[in-house]
């Protein structure tokens, strides 16, 4: 038998999760004192998902064109979603009046931050779980498309730079800013000082270079090397990344990166010493503070990133070169008119832009950044800054599509309905960011119910869709989404009731409450795995 | 039955949401972490029924049709057992080689004891007996944590038939009216006074017009219209460019040139008429019925092994594969190849005025040609999706040939009427050959199409 089968969830599944994440998302919303700024990043969000849809089902010359165009819209949701959020937020909780409210107002943006990321991110998976487009194919065709759009302003504006650079030379100011960032940022990955443990910039490098190694175990050309038909190199590539550990290693330590940063930044060196203990601590640090080991790791991710750049881009140059020019017309058509554009509104657009930052900034870092951007404006001038700029706006677009598309091809994002474990993580994150921003409960413990609901309805959709097809699944669905929500709203209401007994019980964050609830909590988590 | 671990995942949240809880020191995470360890438990302790009793029913909405037609089935589950069904996707067995147009043969439903549920699909028909397997049920818990799959057995309609060629009556009713022989236009043995002649030493006696001797004293030879024993060759244009269809699940063009190509084949048998048959675009394909040259040969009394349904059958498997009508044909290839080289020449307008002669073949007009016998009557079975068949009349004007060419360019793409008039252009350059062409239409009969197209070659008993 032969027939059309679709492949997305149906549309009473996409509806119930649709309208059930729009009221959660409007809810932690109402906590964050920035709105605006996350609206834009949920419309970029939602461009992203349009784009990958479009992509995937207009192949011609006017689908690429509004591809291009965009890939503006998505740029705009992700920069000011996360970048300007952030200086919103920043020009609301500082300057603080005291030192130790610094800790305090940093948690604060960080967690309202938290809010709109994780909101803006479900958004973006619901959306995009709906349409079921993260193939690869589709991914790589955007990527494609939003490279080509950002080329000419890049390529303009590097070059514009470039040669000024070369004609005047760069204001002394520029170079010491610049040589002092690069140097803060190399002693921190190579050299860090003093007691600090310095755990989470180690388990980063750590993370990217086993991650590195296990898409060079991947892409290594073994069935070249080996010859003889190519059966021998294939079996060696299966069982070495059927090794598992480095892509493991990478998650992991990817993964424990941001828990180990927050403890890192919210406890003192003291405090985490009397934690571990002594001896453990100089232990850890001894190994995380090697300079030795850090190079090596270092190095390592750095050859490995050029290898597997160089081999994509010798992968990508033949298949670019069977691909229709039409479709890499568009893009540079609309990349030139961007950098004309950029040309044309440099000079009010480059003033707005320092102003802007600058008053959302301490009184103490605007006035330098007001004095480094007016020796840059002096020296280059505002078209190619601004021109230049543009590009790196537009290259943002085909950042994020590089991204989703490791995730992809490493198989983390590859399996169908991942758009709804992408918004199930989104509204975790969102909830957990509420809690540090005083949310109420019900708002903490409904988003994470919400989360979970959200995946399971969209997983549920999906495999309808799959096996099904659309026809008359909606009592189908109906019975497994109330299912779904009532067991949410039993867990809520469980939830609710556990911490309303804890409270009247005098609950207090001592180490031995803390600890008899992580036993508590264990020892439920191996009763139910136990069971299954 | 299986468990679908999904649910896992509420581990990894529960143990996130105490770690953040504990990290942050807020009570509401750690506290959240039950959250997943209650979806956790749901699904643990859901379980899929374990007696189920289900029944199904398929119904067709009529027999005995024809092939390219669209088919309604409907299938009706019920839930006769006493547990509810919480989660229930059924499949019908659809043959392979049936397409769905309309609706689904799936069905996904939650049933209640008593409760039934069905599903109406249509499929178009192809030519054929088709057995319809049961459906499978693939049963879930609440949850979806646990999965079973089983198979019921349908009662009602299993089996569709299909206008089978060999089954139908045949074309004897509209047989051909030269049936045995077929007068030629040359002069000798016969019955029917062709021509007078001067007499040849040699010629028999009673040949000499003894009245013009007598008149004029001149001795004229008599000549009678010479008769000849009707050879027909069927061939059948199966090639990868005609195995194309105006939409999906409708014969291909190729399967419907077979179809026409056995209902000739059997009419001329029956008619007494000596008829080979061969088919073209047998590329590697099904070698023991081709010969050394890559061609299938059915002469007249064959044995078994090579028996017309044994070829028919093989002819319709290739014909039903698709391939692209993307395709170009001899003649487009070679303008191209004349494109490319900078040489301009009308390759028709040259074949008409040559009759044919001096001209690079194409591989399969070569073979052909070398397999002819003389003084045969070609029927060529073809779509003309290309110009193959153009070429082969171009090489057959020295005696009869037939094209019966079913039309798969009916639609109403841009695509499709593009072809259609290039098909159409293609026919009428094939009469300028002097062949005879019927065009079968897919919404018309093969028999009302030869009697419309073909009034001189069938008469009606």
């Amino acid at each position: 038998m032969s027939t059309t089968q679709q492949t997305g969830p149906p549309k009473t599944s996409s509806a119930l999760v649709g309208v059930l994440a729009l009221f959660a998302v409007v809810l932690f919303l109402r906590e964050v004192p920035v709105r605006a700024t996350a609206l834009i990043g949920f419309l970029g969000a939602v461009s992203l998902t349009a784009s990958l849809w479009l992509v995937d089902t207009e192949t011609e010359l006017a689908g690429r064109l509004v591809v291009s165009l965009l890939t503006i819209p998505v740029a705009a949701g992700f920069i000011v979603g996360i970048f300007g959020t952030t200086l919103l937020l920043i020009g609301s909780f500082f300057p603080v009046e005291t030192v130790s409210d610094v800790s305090v107002a940093t948690l604060i943006v960080l967690g309202n931050l938290g809010v709109v990321v994780g909101t803006g991110v479900a958004i973006f998976g619901v959306t995009l779980g709906m349409k079921n487009v993260i193939a690869p194919t589709a991914l790589t065709a955007y990527t494609r498309t939003a490279v080509a759009t950002a080329l000419v302003p890049l390529v303009t504006g590097s070059l514009l730079v470039t040669s000024i650079a070369l004609r005047e030379g760069s204001p002394a100011g520029v170079d010491l800013l610049f040589k002092s960032q690069i140097e803060g940022i190399w002693t921190a990955l190579v050299s860090p000082g003093g007691r600090q443990l310095h755990l989470a910039s180690f388990l980063l490098i750590a993370g990217a270079a086993a991650g590195i190694c296990w898409l060079l175990l991947r892409r290594f050309p073994f069935e070249s090397l080996v010859g003889s038909g190519g059966d021998d190199g294939r079996q060696i590539r299966q069982r070495a990344t059927k090794l598992g550990p480095p892509r493991r290693v990478g998650l992991a330590f990817g993964g424990l990166t941001v828990g180990v940063l927050l403890a890192e930044l919210l406890l003192s060196p003291a405090e985490i010493q009397s934690l571990v203990t002594v001896p453990l601590y100089d232990l850890v640090q001894v190994v995380t503070t090697a300079d030795w080991l850090r190079l090596l790791l270092l190095g390592t991710t750095t050859v490995g990133a050029i290898w597997l750049g160089l081999s994509v881009l010798l992968e990508e140059l033949p298949a670019n070169r069977q691909t229709d020019r039409s479709v890499l017309l568009a893009p540079l058509v609309v990349g030139s008119l961007w950098t004309l554009l950029a040309a044309a509104v440099s000079e009010s657009v480059y003033t707005w832009l320092v102003t802007e930052i600058a008053s959302q900034l301490p009184s103490r870092p605007a006035a330098e950044m007001l004095t480094v951007s007016g020796s840059i404006e002096t020296v280059y001038g505002s078209t190619p800054l601004i021109v230049l700029l543009s590009g790196i706006f537009l290259g943002v677009s085909a950042a994020i599509g590089v991204l989703l598309l490791g995730g992809v091809r490493s198989g983390y994002l590859a399996a169908a309905g991942t758009g709804f474990s992408v918004a199930c993580a989104g509204f975790c994150l969102a909830a957990i960011s509420a809690s540090i921003v005083s949310a109420p409960s019900w708002l903490v413990l409904g988003g994470i119910a919400v989360g979970l609901a959200v995946w399971d309805i969209g997983h549920f959709g999906t495999t309808v869709g799959h096996e099904v097809g659309e026809g008359a699944t909606g009592q189908l669905v109906a019975v497994r989404a109330s299912t779904t929500l009532l067991v949410g709203v039993a867990g809520v209401a469980l939830a609710v009731g556990l911490q309303r007994w804890l409270a009247a019980d005098g609950f207090d964050a001592s180490p031995r409450t803390t600890l008899a609830l992580v036993l508590l909590v264990t020892s439920l988590v191996a009763f139910a795995n136990a069971l299954r | 039955m299986s468990e679908d671990h999904r649910w896992s995942v509420g581990i990894g949240t529960a143990l996130a949401l105490v770690g953040s809880g504990l990290l942050l020191i807020q009570t509401a995470l750690v506290v959240g972490a039950v959250i997943p360890l209650v979806y956790l438990l749901h699904g643990v302790v859901s379980t899929a029924p374990s007696d189920v009793e289900l029944s199904a029913t398929r119904e067709f909405d009529s027999t005995g049709v024809i092939p390219g037609t669209e088919f309604t089935v409907t299938l009706t589950v019920e839930n006769t057992g006493n547990d509810v069904l919480p989660d229930l996707r059924l499949i019908d067995g659809v043959p392979e080689e049936l397409t769905v147009v309309a609706g689904t043969p799936r069905v996904g439903v939650a049933l209640s004891p008593g409760e039934r549920a069905s599903t109406t699909y249509t499929v178009v028909l192809e030519r054929g007996r088709f057995e319809f397997d049961d459906p499978v049920v693939r049963l879930r818990s609440l949850a979806g944590t646990d999965e079973r799959t089983v198979t019921i057995s349908a009662v009602g309609e299993t089996t569709l038939v299909c206008a089978d060629a060999i089954s139908q009556p045949s074309l004897a009713d509209a047989t051909l009216g030269q049936a045995g022989t077929v007068p030629a236009e040359t002069g000798g043995a016969g019955l029917e006074f062709y021509a007078t002649r001067q007499y040849h030493t040699g010629d028999p006696m009673n040949r000499i017009d003894w009245h013009h001797v007598a008149k004029t004293g001149e001795f004229v030879t008599i000549q009678y219209r010479h008769e000849r024993a009707v050879r027909s060759v069927v061939v059948v244009d199966c090639r990868p460019c005609t195995r194309v269809s105006y939409e999906a699940g409708s014969p291909t063009g190729a399967a419907m040139a077979a179809y026409a190509g056995e209902r000739l084949f059997h009419s001329l048998e029956s008619a007494g008429a000596v008829t080979n048959l061969t088919a073209v675009g047998f590329d590697g394909e099904l070698e023991h019925l081709t010969d050394a040259d890559g061609l299938p040969w059915l002469h007249p009394g064959a044995d078994r092994e090579h028996s017309p349904s044994t070829l028919f059958r093989g002819i319709h498997e290739i014909a039903s594969h698709r391939g692209s009508a993307d395709e170009e044909g001899p003649v487009r290839q070679r303008q191209a190849k004349e494109h490319d080289t900078g040489q301009t020449d009308d390759w028709t307008a040259a074949a008409l005025a040559d009759g044919g002669g001096n001209r690079e073949r194409s591989e399969w007009t070569e073979k052909l040609l070398a397999r002819l016998p003389a003084e045969t009557q070609v029927i060529l079975c073809s779509p003309v999706l290309d110009d193959w068949p153009e070429e082969v009349a171009s090489e057959l004007t020295d005696r009869e040939c037939i094209v019966i060419s079913p039309d798969v360019t009916a639609g109403s793409s841009y695509g499709q009427r593009i072809r259609g008039i290039n098909r159409r252009r293609r026919l009428r350059r094939l009469q300028d050959y002097g062949a005879e062409t019927a065009n079968w239409r897919i919404d018309q009969s093969i028999e009302g199409t030869l009697k419309r197209a073909l009034p001189e070659l069938f008469t009606d008993r």
